[in-house]
């Protein structure tokens, strides 16, 4: 879909003008997205700021992508128009806690951190953990449906959204959901924003449901010798009655050798940890210990890593999968991050920083042992798939970062065409060129 | 609208004989559902018993442009499947395979037809259930629990449908086939969690794939007996306070304790006000503890008696007592009408005094059952359905207590839709704005309009042929 | 008119369709006509004069097995069985019925001699080898033949009783023998007697009683059936009444039930209301009796358990489960017959077709139901099926004949019988209740 757009933005027009100091800069390389960097950066401090931004970029065409904290690296097929990189940062002033209802509404800038101090307080937690939370915003994990370990027992981002006010494409504001823990009048269209990854509306605010905050926790650390320990584990360990807050593992390879490690999380009161703990042992046999750092989990890349890829599958064949891409790479690889939840079947690979010699195989030999691992009829695995978190932008020309077409991409293209006819929001850079 | 005996005849070779129900009074059964205020009698009703004929059907409708609205059990309460100004009715019924379970990955596909509870039946001897239990489990089919996102009293730990949903087969409006399957990332829009709760109007859902979970180790069900529904909803609070997450937290009123005892004959005390059903789960260790945390929080609160279940027996037939509650409002009136307003958890006591007052102004007897720990309250409304004033009272009354339900930060529908039902306070809920964009929304799935047309969104609810309000069952 | 007199239709059907996936009929065909909910809805219809009531009207009601398993589903106390014996009347008048059918059902309970000449004539032809065929013509189909259970001694069961009654009765009971066992399964009368004796239980032989009418009623012949109930409560309350008797014993499930329906059915004769209540109080089903006065454990259980290998599954009549509320006890009897707790066949709250005349009318539903449970008994493996009423004992026998199964049916009391006859010569005493 190709639309008339204006090749540059002038930062003198009248929908700026109420844009006070530090809230309009010009674009500089640091804020490039996939190798383009914008005109403008703008920090709205209010909707109406927001309003005027998105006024403006649909009367010119430009190509609007809103960031948060950035904590997710801005995945994405490159972008097909960036004028405004739309930090919503500046929009963080509202936290709203309602500990006896068990709800927060907080700010799209609000971050992950702030929200989880101030719950603290009320003994409550956001339960959500994926990395970076200092910076990570409300708006940002809502956008890419963030989610890190404990999603094992709560649910990503999209399990724990009540409701949000947005501002869409058609520059319509409006809120959706509720505020309350269940509701389900109208359709649910905070279903639709979460992990549309800003290619429909902005967040302004959200809703989340809250858990109370454990009396204690502890990361259990166990060792195995090969992908069958592992998965034998997994499978003893998930078919019991253990309600572990988080299942991670870890499959790393350095130097041709794999270590195995499995990252338990339980959480309850000292007796109830302390009992967990004792289940686990008698399960998995013996911890070889405990993670200083409560939240400590292997699935998260490191910053500089060259090459992402976040892999979908059946928890049952995450083992098998790594055990797989490991050995088919142990010649041409020399240093590769495995990690996973291994409830939830979902996996990331990475590589280290300097190895961008090393991904176009990397990804090849990920899709050929997706094929293999979950091609067995039993897997049931048909969708199995994987996204291209994060790779240098040369590599992403003519290919789809998300993966195959998915299911229903005429659907999600017609919603696109409804909730953002001028192509203003993060254009051309979603799945199927959304 | 009248069906021509050509379409009639292509849709009988699609379904075969036992697919159609024409005949006049098998037509009359499907004139409602659980909702009985209003009444519309299909032409037609079909029942495909497989995706591929579900599919043709649609294809057929689609070509000839006629209207059609989907049907599960029946058990809704909003007239969700309301047939009003559409003539073709496609049912789940004959579509309740179970296709595969997959106990290594937790999940099992199920056709639409399925009833809830044999899921969890199919895979208890592994220690398995699936979660989402509302009341009319035992009836209704996890077709319409998609559709209509259900509920149940054990959402408070473990969340709604919506949670528990990991694929789903649909055809949409036009006859194109659906598959969506994921653990939870989808790529692209969340398409299964728009249609979940989508009320039957974005597609026909054809089967589904659902999260299995593992039964906990422990189980404590607490039965707290209260001089009345305030000291009650102060508990609820309390027990939140104290840092607890109980799997359920379940409010009976005065009246429907009435109702259940005849039905069931539990024991509940003759002088309670209200009783609270609290359900904690989770592990061996740390129940106790727990339980006496609930108990001082009761206490705290007045509570007569605390008392738990002492046995496997005895923990279901307080269960049966709470989830047969609707159904055994018989025994107290000839009708009701359901409500299913939300408040936050922590205005329950303000929601209970403004329907105590709601049911003196209108006379009318309003029996309360909640989900007290999600903030949930169904106030029943029981009437006369030959008093034809009295009708006209009782939905004033349900859509006085909804407002204020809103008014109180909540919501006008926690888990039964709006239907038919609630579509005039669907304006009074969200701006115009988020209804234009709910609107594009659904334009977007089912551009013809022709798949359950009149529901859910206050623009549609024109040209429809209903009679209301109407004596129920023509009885 | 005498039934219901001046009595409403009782509680309401408040339309919440719990009782839906309770039907048979509804779970085979799909079809809401064919649920309780919807023949309620049918029949109010039609008496508001909402609906004619025609062929298709009727049809959907005559599909009805009276079951009953709806009311025990419903939450609120609807009686349907009552409100469908109401319609029963119309729906003989009405011109589905042939001449020939209500002839012959008139029969069928009178004339015994269908049943001499028919039972002759299929064990002719099962010696014959075409015993699967004979399964397939109506009526002659449901008759036992030669393999049928015990051993078609034809002779009144009481007088020919080897066991003497017992000197100092714990009880005394008057049993009901029923039409079509008597006929079609004499030993198990036989074996009732025998086992109550065992259990120092005496049996008063009450001569002139008659049928229990339950197939009048189901036919719509309400007088004919309420004078059939007054002719029996003359006969058993009297002897209740004149201490005669404790308790009056049936051995087939829906005589029993109709048993317990007199206190209704002639709640509106005020000659006959208390003693037609008095009756239907002190009916009980033989093994409810057993269980509640206690009964001796056969020494040497299981050796000769149905005498075949292959476990045993109790499946429930439906008029003992839904229409008597016993659930347990013929359980318990099994338990102590074979040793072991007997399976659950699956579906237990469904009905197998039987259902009175019911498998004689709707033939094609009936056979539905039958292979039905055929099916849940193959992947039972059990080897020999335990049901506690006649009508179910012919309708099993017959699906799995056509399933082409090796499977015995049998009741409860013939396997309890049989493994006293097993046992040597247990003189201890019952290990009594009360």
């Amino acid at each position: 879909m190709q639309h008339r757009r204006k090749s540059s933005l002038n930062m003198n027009a009248a929908a700026f003008a109420s844009l006070g100091p530090g809230q309009l800069r010009p674009g500089r390389e640091v804020d490039a997205v996939d190798g383009v960097a914008p005109q403008a950066v703008i920090t709205p401090r209010s909707p109406d700021h927001l309003s005027a931004a998105l006024e403006e970029a649909r009367r010119e065409g430009l190509g609007i992508i809103p960031v948060g904290g950035a904590t997710s690296g801005l995945p994405g097929n490159i972008p097909e128009a960036f004028h405004i990189r739309l930090l919503m940062t500046g929009l963080a002033t509202k936290l709203e806690r309602r500990p006896a209802d068990m709800t927060v509404s907080v700010d799209a800038g609000v971050s992950l951190a702030r929200i989880n101090r101030a719950l603290a307080a009320a003994g409550q937690r956001l339960c959500l953990d994926p990395p970076h939370p200092e910076r990570a915003t409300a708006g940002g994990l809502v956008a890419s449906n963030a989610c890190g370990g404990l999603r094992h027992a709560y649910g990503s981002c999209r399990d724990l959204v009540l409701g949000m006010a947005v501002v869409d494409g058609q520059l319509r504001r409006y809120q959706c959901g509720a505020e309350v823990v269940k509701n389900v009048a109208g359709y649910d269209l905070p279903r639709l924003f979460t992990g549309s990854w800003g290619s429909l509306a902005i967040i302004t605010e959200v809703t989340f449901r809250t858990h109370p905050l454990p009396e204690q926790a502890a990361t259990l650390l166990f060792e195995f010798d090969d992908e069958a320990q592992l998965d034998g584990a997994r499978a003893r360990l998930l078919s019991s009655k253990l309600p572990l807050a988080a299942a991670d593992f870890s499959a790393d390879m350095f130097a041709g050798q794999q270590s195995w490690t499995m990252a338990l999380r339980v959480e309850g009161s000292e007796h109830e940890v302390a009992y967990q703990a004792g289940m686990a042992e008698e399960l998995l046999g013996r911890e070889i210990g405990e993670s200083a750092d409560q939240w400590w989990s292997p699935v998260h890349a490191e910053p500089d890593a060259a090459m992402v890829l976040k892999v979908s599958l059946p928890p049952a064949c995450c083992a098998r999968f790594a055990a797989a891409l490991a050995s088919e790479l142990a010649m041409s690889v020399g240093e590769l991050s495995i990690g996973g939840h291994l409830g939830v079947g979902l996996v990331r690979v990475s590589l280290p920083a300097g190895s961008a010699g090393q991904i176009s195989p990397a990804i090849e030999a990920c899709r050929r042992c997706l094929d293999l691992v979950c091609q067995d009829p039993d897997a049931r695995a048909a969708w199995a798939d994987f996204v291209v978190e994060k790779v240098p932008p040369e590599f992403k020309q003519g290919r789809d970062v998300w993966g195959r077409r998915p299911a229903g991409l005429s659907l999600m293209q017609g919603l696109k065409q409804r909730f953002d006819p001028a192509r203003i929001l993060s254009p051309g850079r979603f799945v199927g060129g959304i | 609208m009248l069906l021509d005996t050509a379409i009639k005849k292509r849709l009988r070779d699609i379904v075969g004989p036992e697919g159609m129900v024409e005949g006049a009074a098998a037509l009359k059964v499907y004139e409602c559902d659980g909702y009985t205020l209003e009444k519309a009698k299909p032409e037609l009703v079909l029942l495909p018993g497989s995706t591929d004929e579900v599919r043709r059907v649609l294809c057929e409708l689609h070509g000839a442009g006629i209207p059609f609205v989907p049907r599960g059990a029946g058990t809704g309460v909003s007239g969700g499947c309301l047939p009003a100004g559409i003539p073709v009715m496609v049912g789940s019924s004959r579509m309740r395979r179970i296709r595969s379970i997959d106990l290594d990955n937790a999940r099992a596909e199920v056709e639409a037809g399925v009833v809830n509870l044999e899921i969890s039946r199919a895979v208890a001897e592994h220690g398995y259930y699936y979660a989402p239990d509302p009341s009319s489990q035992s009836a209704c089919t996890i077709g319409g629990n998609v559709a209509e996102n259900s509920g149940g009293p054990h959402t408070l730990k473990y969340g709604v449908t919506l949670n528990h949903v990991l694929g789903l087969e649909m055809v949409l409006p036009d006859g194109e086939l659906l598959r969506i399957e994921n653990n939870g990332e989808q790529v692209g829009y969340d398409l299964l969690g728009i249609v979940t709760g989508s009320e039957g109007t974005l597609g026909v859902i054809t089967a589904a794939i659902v999260k299995l979970l593992k039964k906990p180790e422990a189980v404590a069900t607490l039965l707290a007996v209260f001089p009345g529904v305030l000291e009650a909803s102060r508990a609820v609070s309390d027990i939140i306070a104290a840092g607890l997450l109980p799997a359920a937290m379940e409010m009976m009123d005065a009246m429907v304790i009435e109702a259940v005892e005849a039905a069931y004959g539990f024991g509940f005390p003759d002088d309670a006000g209200a009783v609270l059903i609290v359900e904690l789960d989770g592990l061996e260790a740390g129940l106790d503890a727990a339980c006496v945390r609930v108990v001082q929080a009761c206490e705290g609160q007045g509570a007569s008696e605390v008392r738990r279940a002492a046995d496997e027996e005895e923990r279901a037939l307080l269960w049966k007592s709470r989830k047969r509650a609707f159904g055994a409002m018989g025994r107290l009136t000839p009708a009701y009408c359901t409500q299913d307003g939300v408040v936050p958890r922590s205005r329950l006591p303000e929601i209970v005094e403004i329907i105590a007052e709601v049911s003196q102004r209108h006379s009318l007897r309003i029996a309360t059952l909640m989900h007290a720990g999600d903030g949930n309250v169904h106030p029943l409304i029981l009437y006369d359905d030959k008093d034809q004033s009295q009708v006209e009272h009782v939905i004033m009354a349900g859509n006085e207590i909804l407002g204020a339900c809103l008014d109180l930060g909540g919501s006008v529908s926690g888990e039964h839709g709006i239907g038919v039902e609630k579509i005039a306070l669907m304006s009074q809920a969200f701006d115009q704005e988020a209804l234009q964009a709910m609107a594009d929304l659904r334009a977007v799935f089912n551009p013809s309009g022709l798949c359950n047309p009149h529901k859910v969104l206050p623009s549609d609810r024109s040209c429809m042929e209903v009679k209301r309000p109407g004596p129920r069952g023509g009885g | 008119m005498e039934f219901g007199d001046g009595l409403e239709l009782g509680l309401p059907c408040v339309h919440c369709g719990l009782c839906l996936d309770t039907c048979p009929t509804y779970k085979i065909s799909g079809s809401e006509a064919a649920s309780p909910r919807g023949r309620i809805y049918i029949m109010e219809a039609i008496g508001a004069g909402e609906l004619a009531f025609d062929d298709e009207a009727a049809g959907h009601l005559e599909t009805c097995l009276g079951c009953r398993a709806c009311e025990s589903a419903c939450p609120s106390g609807v009686d349907y069985s009552r409100r469908i014996d109401e319609f029963r009347p119309r729906l003989a008048a009405s011109k589905r019925r042939s001449e020939l059918w209500r002839k012959f059902s008139r029969r069928l309970h009178g004339n015994t001699r269908i049943f001499d000449v028919g039972l002759k004539a299929a064990r002719v032809v099962d010696s014959l080898g075409l015993r699967r065929l004979r399964r397939r013509i109506p009526f002659f189909s449901l008759l036992p033949g030669r393999t049928a259970s015990s051993n078609g001694v034809e002779l009144s069961p009481l007088q020919r009783s080897n066991v003497h009654q017992p000197p100092y009765p714990r009880a005394r009971v008057a049993l009901l023998r029923g039409c079509i066992a008597d006929r079609a399964m004499p030993g198990l009368n036989r074996d009732a007697v025998e086992v109550l004796q065992r259990n120092g239980i005496e049996i008063v032989e009450l001569h002139d009683q008659v049928c229990c009418g339950a197939l009048d009623l189901h036919e719509g012949r309400r007088s004919e059936a309420l004078a059939l109930a007054r002719a029996n409560v003359d006969i058993f309350s009297g002897a209740l009444q004149r201490g005669e008797v404790d308790f009056v014993v049936s051995t087939a499930a829906g005589c029993g039930a109709q048993l317990r329906e007199y206190g209704k059915l002639l709640g509106g004769d005020s000659d006959y209301r208390e003693a037609a209540a008095l009756l239907s109080e002190r009916h009980r089903d033989i093994c409810e009796l057993l269980v509640e006065l206690g009964f001796e454990k056969p020494r040497a259980p299981g050796a000769t358990a149905g005498g075949k290998a292959g476990a045993l599954a109790y499946h429930d009549a439906c008029h003992l489960l839904h229409g008597c509320k016993v659930e347990a006890a013929p359980r318990a009897i099994c338990e102590a017959a074979t040793g072991t707790a007997p399976l659950d066949l699956g579906e237990n709250s469904i009905c197998c077709g039987s259902a009175g005349t019911y498998n004689l009318q709707q033939r094609t539903m009936a056979g539905r139901l039958g292979a039905r449970k055929a099916e849940l008994a193959r992947i039972s493996g059990a080897g020999v099926i335990a049901v506690a009423n006649v009508g179910c004992m012919l309708q099993l026998s017959r699906a799995l004949d056509l399933a082409g199964l090796r499977i015995e049916v049998r009741h409860p009391i013939e396997l309890l019988a049989q493994a006293y006859r097993g046992s040597p010569g247990a003189k201890a005493g019952p290990e009594a209740k009360r």
